[in-house]
């Protein structure tokens, strides 16, 4: 078997919304298409890390969602563990994958049902996947909070999430995510609802986590220190396709296209001995619903020339571990 | 003289529960043409200092003591009729998560006329000759004037905003976490504005913000809060660079940086205290990895530690091994709370 295998492989894929031009007529005749993910492909392996970076509205959550099979594509193909996800639709196929892909949500305050004890919150996946006896579940339950350092567990279980605090919160969010011990784990914004000085904490538990789970995780997010912090690779995206990816250090250390080196030098250095530069970027992200032809960028882009506006780019490597999308390279 | 002064400024919050002692006798100066990064975690009152100043309080808030003295004018001593008179000519704020603070059923031009004509006693055209001035000023189309706020995208309301807090000529701006909800290119830009705009017209600012990066780019001073106290203030250069109280240490350790992937994130366990109930003494104290027996007793006050630069802890002299000591993950793994 080949030891590079790719748990996650995505081919072309595609998310299009139809949205309705009148908010009061639905089935409006003229229906638009909003391609928040417009033919995008990567792969990851085993174990590894991924970023997905971008502004709003990139389609960052929704890639995410797709490959928790949370939002079914428009077109492309996922394969998960080597197996197509389009045939994934049984029941029982369904809750296998789900076990096995598991969601870390944003916002730890209003992920957790506020009724619900952390015992209760976190026996819920296992009422759904776990064929054990309770005191095996209860004995799992025990097990992960000590795995997310909520120690002494005695001190937690019989907590509401309003005793908590966000640091906490956050924690068990993550413990239920992994709960169900899946091989697949996507973290969206996991850390920005929290205050700075615990986020840290938050991260280090992750990173950990992953590693000792061998879990294969993307983190989404629009924080390139962050990504830069917690992922092998990275994918910058910008209104539904990929602009650039590769190795994380590589692609940040040495960005090549346009839009990735004004993401960059847009983040405020905590360093008051260096000034930001003025970005040059100018205009504004075009509606997704109406795209220019050629390259997406095209409209803000300062060295873009006569070709951009006609043909678009196809991503291609500029090394093994670095792929830009653009006609102007070098 | 100093534009903005600020003595002991005590302002609690009643409760069922008791009184939240949010700001709790906070002192700060602000020159003219000066900018300030008021800087700490959510619930460290530093909105509450803002809305302090310009008095837009909550209901159950209420000021316990201190002075706001602004222009050599005690302001607490004004009257509501009299601040409303302040607003917008003197001192404007830019409120926490401006982008909804535009009215959504007028177009933009109108929150333009209601200030000029109502605030600054302009006729109609006068006022309209200034808002296109100041459209332009911020780098927005003057069509976009007759446009909805919904037309608007996240960056181009905030501009709108901080159009019209220029619009009457303030001396001071308070803003609160003015670009929190950006993204970071559009908050680059706000950013590059707001720091043009404010050399321009040597207005002086307020930066309320929890990102130490962006004090880093705009401002001249800093002052950190924790739980309703400031515990550090100086130049910008003294905090980033020679902080000198360890929970400024333990900040600038949690923070990513984009530039140096080695660096390895540290953060300071525990959560900040219930401020119905503060602890005796340092309010970091239960935090602190280098508390002594004295922290927990009495109350460090501000010291200067090099002139302009002040911090409130007891450790002072020893403050190059804490600086040492800070950058080690070990230091601030176990902390009894």
């Amino acid at each position: 078997m080949d030891k590079n295998r790719c748990l996650i492989k995505v081919k072309e894929l595609k998310k299009h919304f139809t949205v309705s031009h009148n908010l009061f007529k639905q089935s409006s005749k003229k229906s638009n298409v909003l391609k928040a993910v417009d033919g995008i492909s990567f792969e990851i392996a085993h174990g590894n890390s991924l970023g997905l970076a971008g502004e709003s509205g990139c389609g960052k959550t929704t890639t995410g969602k797709m490959l928790l099979k949370l939002y079914e594509p428009t077109g492309g193909k996922y394969f998960f563990n080597d197996i197509d996800t389009s045939n994934i639709y049984k029941k029982e196929d369904i809750k296998n994958f789900r076990k096995k892909a598991q969601l870390m949500f944003q916002n730890p305050f209003e992920a957790i049902n506020p009724r619900f004890t952390v015992r209760r919150a976190l026996m819920e996946p296992l009422i759904i996947h776990h064929n054990g006896s309770n005191k095996e579940k209860e004995d799992l339950v025990a097990y992960i909070l000590n795995k997310v350092k909520l120690q002494p567990v005695k001190n937690f279980l019989e907590k509401y999430p309003h005793q908590l605090s966000g640091g906490q919160l956050q924690r068990i969010v993550l413990a239920r995510a992994l709960i169900t011990n899946p091989i697949f784990l996507v973290a969206d914004e996991p850390v920005s609802m929290l205050d700075v000085s615990i986020r840290a904490g938050v991260l280090n538990l992750m990173r950990k986590i992953a590693h000792e789970m061998k879990l294969t995780t993307v983190y989404i997010s629009h924080d390139l220190s962050l990504i830069r912090y917690m992922c092998h690779e990275i994918v910058i995206m910008y209104l539904g396709k990929i602009v650039e990816m590769g190795l994380t250090d590589e692609v940040i250390e040495n960005p090549h296209h346009p839009y990735t080196q004004a993401l960059i030098a847009a983040v405020p250095v905590t360093d008051p001995e260096i000034k930001n530069e003025e970005i040059k970027i100018k205009n504004y992200v075009p509606s997704p619903i109406d795209l220019p032809p050629g390259c997406i960028f095209q409209n803000r882009c300062p060295i873009a020339t006569e070709i951009c506006f006609r043909i678009e780019p196809k991503i291609s490597k500029i090394n093994e571990k670095h792929q830009v999308a653009c006609h102007h390279i070098n | 003289m100093a534009l903005l002064k600020i003595e002991d400024l005590k302002i609690y919050y009643r409760s069922s529960a008791g009184i939240t002692q949010a700001v709790d006798g906070i002192s700060f100066k602000l020159e003219e043409g000066q900018s300030l990064g008021l800087v700490g975690e959510s619930g460290c009152g530093k909105t509450t200092v803002a809305r302090g100043i310009i008095r837009v309080m909550d209901k159950n808030a209420f000021i316990a003591g201190g002075k706001v003295i602004f222009n050599g004018k005690d302001l607490f001593g004004f009257s509501e009729d009299q601040m409303r008179c302040m607003r917008w000519k003197d001192l404007s704020l830019i409120p926490q998560a401006a982008m909804n603070s535009l009215n959504p059923v007028y177009p933009v031009i109108d929150a333009f006329n209601e200030i000029l004509i109502l605030k600054g006693g302009m006729d109609t055209d006068s006022a309209k000759k200034r808002a296109k001035e100041l459209f332009l000023m911020v780098g927005l189309d003057l069509k976009r004037l007759y446009h909805y706020p919904h037309e608007f995208s996240g960056g181009m309301k905030q501009r709108a905003i901080i159009a019209l807090a220029l619009a009457l000529n303030p001396k001071l701006i308070i803003a609160d976490e003015p670009v929190t909800a950006l993204d970071v290119i559009v908050q680059n830009q706000v950013l590059m504005e707001l720091k043009k705009l404010r050399e321009k017209l040597r207005v002086s600012l307020i930066m309320i913000t929890h990102d130490i990066s962006v004090v880093a780019q705009t401002c001249d001073i800093i002052a950190v809060m924790y739980a309703g106290k400031i515990v550090e203030k100086g130049t910008v250069f003294d905090i980033l660079k020679n902080a000198a109280h360890p929970y400024t240490l333990g900040l600038e350790n949690a923070f990513p940086n984009l530039k140096n992937a080695n660096k390895s994130l540290i953060s300071i366990e525990g959560s900040p205290p219930d401020l119905i109930n503060p602890p005796n003494g340092c309010r970091f104290a239960p935090r602190c990895p280098f508390q002594i027996k004295d922290c927990r007793q009495e109350e460090p006050k501000l010291i200067e530690v090099n002139p302009g630069h002040y911090s409130a802890c007891f450790m002072m002299s020893e403050i190059e091994n804490i600086r040492k000591k800070a950058k080690e993950t070990e230091t601030w793994i176990k902390i009894d709370a």
